[in-house]
């Protein structure tokens, strides 16, 4: 059997007395027949001398026989432990004593169902205890050992149940308890993804050439409403209509390019057709390639997580599998059901005002010529000017009726011509004879002054001029409340927008989140497979043997549960790796290889966990350890009473009472406690216990579940004989 | 050597012949109630389904199970006739008359999809959830409602789905039964009220779509869909969240999944019975014919009315002019 160089190795030659073992090395406790050790001489050379065993403690056990016996010693010690630690036991079960001569008093019956002689070896195989031992006897010929342990470790018995319940509780599933954590994968190694504008090409220009031509219905709507529009050679007017209409087709085939983007790409990341060449082909980029070297890891710390939060293997395959069907690609087809919803798009073109200048503004343009006729008159100055009006509301009204803009071109002045005279026409000229023919006592009437009359006349020429400006653009501006231009302008951004996300968030990521999915189905497969294997095995990893596992599992120690269940966990993630590695390379794991895997290492943990003990299995600073020898101290009074053993406590010494005679009563007695690392940890945080926690007296060993006290008395120089070689 | 089996079987149109096969072994499909064993007639392989006479005795449902294997059968066989498609269980033979009631199927493809839902390969899903809405599809489209969808019914042979065991199928419009209410049923099933509707099987195709694209068993676990991938909510949530009457139909379904929705090659389902039907109406016309010709001879009797008073009227004319004659003395007596 291997043994580790930090183990104490245990070598009985009581049982094997045969050649000089080989092999070993490290830390040795030796146990051997008091009357053998000469016989063994040649053993005991051949152990000290090797270069790989670093210390050798003899337990002599009983009494030299009669030939060794020179002068009454008690012990005959071969030349080659003159150098080593012997330790001298007279009796397995030995006597209560205190080494300062008072008399030796036999064991209490309780006392003798153990052996002390086996918590001697126990506590020797702690190694910090082994080299106190051998510091402690250096320059004495043999010491006899005095014992007090009391285990810190949970029972056997409770341990295998809680090997049964912590299996259970990772293979049950646990309805109600999954996390969904479908969004949390979707987004590994995301933090690079594009967003914003990602349309370019010929979906690009599609949209561009859209913008312009709204944008060219705005402006020639900005300036409908000002002189160029009426009378320049490039006036608005004359191509409005047909500008609408193409900015409201050009609008319309935009979202059509879009819609035919977002179906070719729900058909490619749906069913894979068409290629990637015909989307890009759009104006769309590439996706990124996929980056398992980031996938990977970041899915494992995922997995890591939610096993160190003690989820049961069978949920968090639920949890990978649905995380797996989630990062998937999802298509867009909602996308594409609203961008096909919102179509047709059209710029509608309103219709402009039959009437720029309203017809119930007539009466204004007769009295305004009459007034002028009057004010200038009488005479051919009156109707001159006042034909001079008519002629310039005539012109206007015409013209306006005119420039009106229509579905394709302006209407044009050979439609307009009859309106224009039928109405602005009409009423001007009859403004002007109704003033040049008015009566004498009108005339004497509106006598006015000429300074006075002369203003009145500019006045009403300003206010016809300014009826006709402002009916022009109040004709325009109710007009320009009917184009819909933002309207189409609006669409058009929110398509865009719900386009570029839907590219975004589907089209690029499409080999990331492949990957990702493909990833997760593998991990939840292989999770699946460790469910199962320990299922089958796991729950008779810390059984001594491989019995039948119980139909009820008796209900472990909570901290010990805690405990193994974690190790399992461990033990799971680790086995894992292979799986890992596998998605990280791309490749596909064959079935069971992670189940022996599993095997491997619960056979591993089990044997680690029946050589050295639970605790001892964990690592420093394993909160769940710590909590456990928290939870074993308290309940182990008599731990606490092997911690506080002084030199004047009263021990069970491995000799008979007539065999106290054989100890020396002039050198003080050495005294070693000792006690796991991790209770020292643990007995810092006590109210009760901390002054235990900083005594120096105590060794604290870095394993070992084992609190006790060792007190090694030296035997007096006439008890032990020295052979210089061997019978 | 196996020993070599005479029975009598109707193929889907009803017409009864002779089969000769040989036992071909025990057969453990999952989802049956009847017995099954495969046996070979003329070297192919066929599943033959039967109710033994004890078995009856002691469960009298079976033979409503293999009655419903019948119906179904010979109605998909009669609808799809030569173009037979490879999604469905094909009936070769049935026949209830006899001691030991049967059914013949034609062997069924691959194996059985129970389980199948987390171990399908990703690329292979899509393949499945078609292949399983192509097969409701054509039965739907028969009339025929198979009414216990669930993995057990389907078998999968890495590129194909085929629907087998019919043996709780109704037809289209009839009254829904109440009966033992499967997970898998909607609401309307598992109340058992109303008739029957094409739509009926859709609900428990949509069930098991779920399962297939989550790779999980979706209804112990995720009863809630609300953490479901955007694209599988898109599709099945007008199934789960509507009355049947505005579910949408399997065509709508595959469409969803982007998949072709080619038109059927359904024939009518009342054409393989024309020759009965002109068989019939001969014999009809023939005893139309016998009864007309036995009752000539009383008709040739009777006298016709219009002849009656057309001879009436005559002797009335022939006696007024001869008393006219005898009055004015035309006619000396």
């Amino acid at each position: 059997m291997s043994t580790n160089a930090s183990e104490v190795e245990v070598l009985d030659l009581r049982v094997a007395p045969g050649d000089p073992p080989v092999g070993r090395f490290g830390r040795l406790v030796v146990l051997d027949d008091a009357d053998s050790l000469v016989k063994h001489a040649d053993t005991y050379l051949a152990l000290v001398s090797g270069e790989m065993v670093s210390a050798v403690v003899c337990v002599a056990i009983g009494e030299a026989d009669g030939d060794d016996r020179f002068g009454g010693a008690v012990l005959a010690i071969p030349h080659a432990l003159r150098y080593a630690t012997v330790l001298w036991v007279g009796d397995r079960e030995g006597v209560r004593w205190v080494p300062d001569g008072s008399h030796p008093r036999p064991v209490e019956a309780d006392e003798k169902a153990g052996d002390s002689l086996d918590d001697l070896i126990a506590a020797l195989r702690v190694p910090h205890v082994f080299d106190r031992v051998v510091e402690m006897a250096e320059g004495h010929p043999g010491m006899s050992p005095a014992v007090r342990v009391a285990p810190i470790a949970p029972d056997p018995v409770e341990l295998v149940d809680a090997g049964e319940a912590a299996v259970q509780a990772l293979t049950a599933p646990e309805y109600g308890s999954a996390v969904n954590l479908g969004p949390r994968v979707r987004r590994l190694d995301s933090s690079n993804d594009h967003r914003g504008n990602v349309l370019a090409g010929r979906i690009h220009q599609t949209r561009d050439k859209a913008v312009r031509a709204l944008n060219r219905v705005t402006e020639l709507t900005a300036v409908l409403g000002t002189g160029p529009a009426l009378l320049g050679r490039d006036r608005p007017t004359a191509r409005l209509g047909e500008e609408v209409a193409r900015a409201g087709q050009l609008a319309e085939e935009y979202r059509e390019c879009l819609a035919l983007l977002l179906d070719r790409v729900d058909g490619h990341l749906r069913v894979g057709t068409p290629p990637v060449a015909k989307v890009t082909e759009l104006g769309v980029p590439t996706p990124r390639a996929a980056r398992l070297g980031e996938i990977v890891p970041a899915l494992r710390e995922v997995v890591t997580e939610r096993l160190a939060r003690g989820t049961s293997l069978t949920t968090l395959a639920e949890e990978i599998r649905l995380a797996a069907a989630t990062s998937e690609p999802q298509g867009c087809g909602t996308d594409l059901a609203e961008v096909r919803g919102r179509g047709p798009l059209s710029l509608g073109m309103p219709a402009f005002r039959r009437w720029p200048i309203s017809r119930a503004l007539l009466p204004v343009v007769a009295v305004c010529c009459a007034l002028l006729t009057i004010l200038l008159g009488p005479g051919s100055s009156g109707w001159v000017g006042g034909g001079l009006l008519a002629a310039g509301w005539f012109a206007s009204g015409l013209l306006l009726l005119a420039r009106r803009p229509g579905p394709a071109a302006e209407h044009g002045l050979a439609t307009a011509w009859l309106p224009a005279v039928g109405t602005y026409g009409v009423a001007a000229v009859a403004g002007v004879a109704g003033g040049a023919l008015a009566p004498d006592v009108v005339l004497s009437w509106v006598a006015v002054p000429e300074l006075v009359g002369g203003l009145l006349a500019v006045g009403v020429s300003a206010v016809s001029a300014a009826t006709v400006v402002l009916s022009w653009r109040a004709a325009v501006r109710a007009w320009s409340a009917g184009l819909r231009v933002a309207d189409v302008r609006t669409a058009i951004e929110e398509l865009t927008r719900r386009c570029e996300e839907a590219v975004g968030r589907e089209w690029l990521p499409v080999r990331r989140h492949r990957a990702i999915a493909a990833t997760a189905g593998s991990i939840a497969v292989a999770i699946e497979e460790l469910s199962a294997t320990l299922g089958a095995t796991g729950g008779r990893v810390l059984a001594g043997e491989w019995p039948d596992p119980p139909d009820e599992v008796t209900p472990a120690v909570p901290e010990l549960l805690r405990v193994v269940h974690a190790d399992l966990a461990d033990l799971c993630r680790a086995a894992l790796a292979p799986a890992w590695q596998a998605a990280e390379g791309g490749r596909r794991l064959d079935r069971n290889v992670l189940a022996k895997h599993l095997v491997r290492r619960l056979g591993d943990y089990g044997d680690r966990v029946r050589r050295h003990g639970l605790l001892a299995a964990g690592t420093p600073g394993d909160r769940r350890r710590d909590a456990l020898v928290a939870r074993l101290w308290a309940d182990s009074p008599l731990a606490a009473v092997a911690l506080r053993t002084g030199p004047g406590t009263e021990l069970v010494q491995l000799c008979r009472g007539d065999q106290v005679r054989y100890l020396s009563t002039a050198v003080s007695p050495g005294l070693l406690r000792f006690a796991p690392g991790r209770l020292r940890g643990v007995l810092e945080r006590s109210h009760t216990d901390r002054a235990l926690a900083s005594d120096p007296g105590i060794t604290w060993s870095d394993g070992g579940e084992l609190v006790g006290a060792l007190r090694l008395v030296p035997l007096r120089p006439e008890s032990v004989h020295h052979m210089m070689g061997s019978r | 050597m196996a020993e070599l089996v005479k029975i009598r079987g109707r193929n889907v149109f009803g017409r009864l012949r002779e089969i000769e096969l040989v036992e071909g072994g025990a057969y453990d499909a999952p989802g049956s109630r009847l017995r099954q064993r495969l046996v070979v007639v003329k070297n192919r392989s066929y599943v033959y389904k039967c109710v033994p006479r004890a078995d009856g005795n002691r469960e009298p449902a079976l033979y409503d199970m293999l009655d419903n294997e019948v119906r179904a059968g010979t109605r998909l066989g009669q609808v799809y006739a030569d173009r037979y498609p490879p999604e469905l269980a094909r009936l070769a033979a049935y026949n209830v008359d006899a001691e030991e009631p049967f059914v013949l199927f034609y062997a069924y493809a691959g194996d059985p999809a129970t389980g199948l839902a987390t171990r399908l390969e990703p690329e292979h899903r899509r393949l499945f959830e078609v292949g399983l809405l192509r097969a409701v599809r054509l039965t739907a489209e028969a009339g025929v409602i198979h009414g216990a969808l669930t993995m057990d019914a389907l078998r999968w042979d890495g590129r194909q789905v085929q629907l087998v065991n019919f043996e709780s199928a109704r037809q289209v419009g009839e009254p829904r039964r109440s009966g033992p209410v499967l997970p898998s049923h909607s609401p309307e099933q598992s109340s058992g009220s109303g008739t029957v509707d094409k739509r009926d099987d859709v609900w428990a195709a949509c069930l098991i779509v779920r399962d297939v694209a989550m790779g999980a068993s979706a209804n112990g676990f995720r009863r809630d869909r609300s953490s479901d991938p955007e694209w599988l909510r898109a599709l099945l949530d007008p199934v789960f969240d509507n009355e049947v009457a505005h579910r949408p139909e399997p065509a709508d379904l595959l469409r969803g999944l982007r998949s072709d929705v080619p038109e059927l090659a359904a024939g009518d389902p009342e054409a393989g019975l024309t020759p009965g039907q002109r068989q019939f109406d001969r014999i009809s016309l023939r005893k139309r014919r016998t009864t007309a010709n036995a009752g000539q001879e009383p008709a040739n009797r009777g006298t016709n009315p219009r002849w009656g008073v057309a001879a009436m009227v005559v002797l009335v004319v022939i006696a007024a002019v001869v008393g006219l004659a005898v009055m004015f003395g035309w006619v000396n007596l």
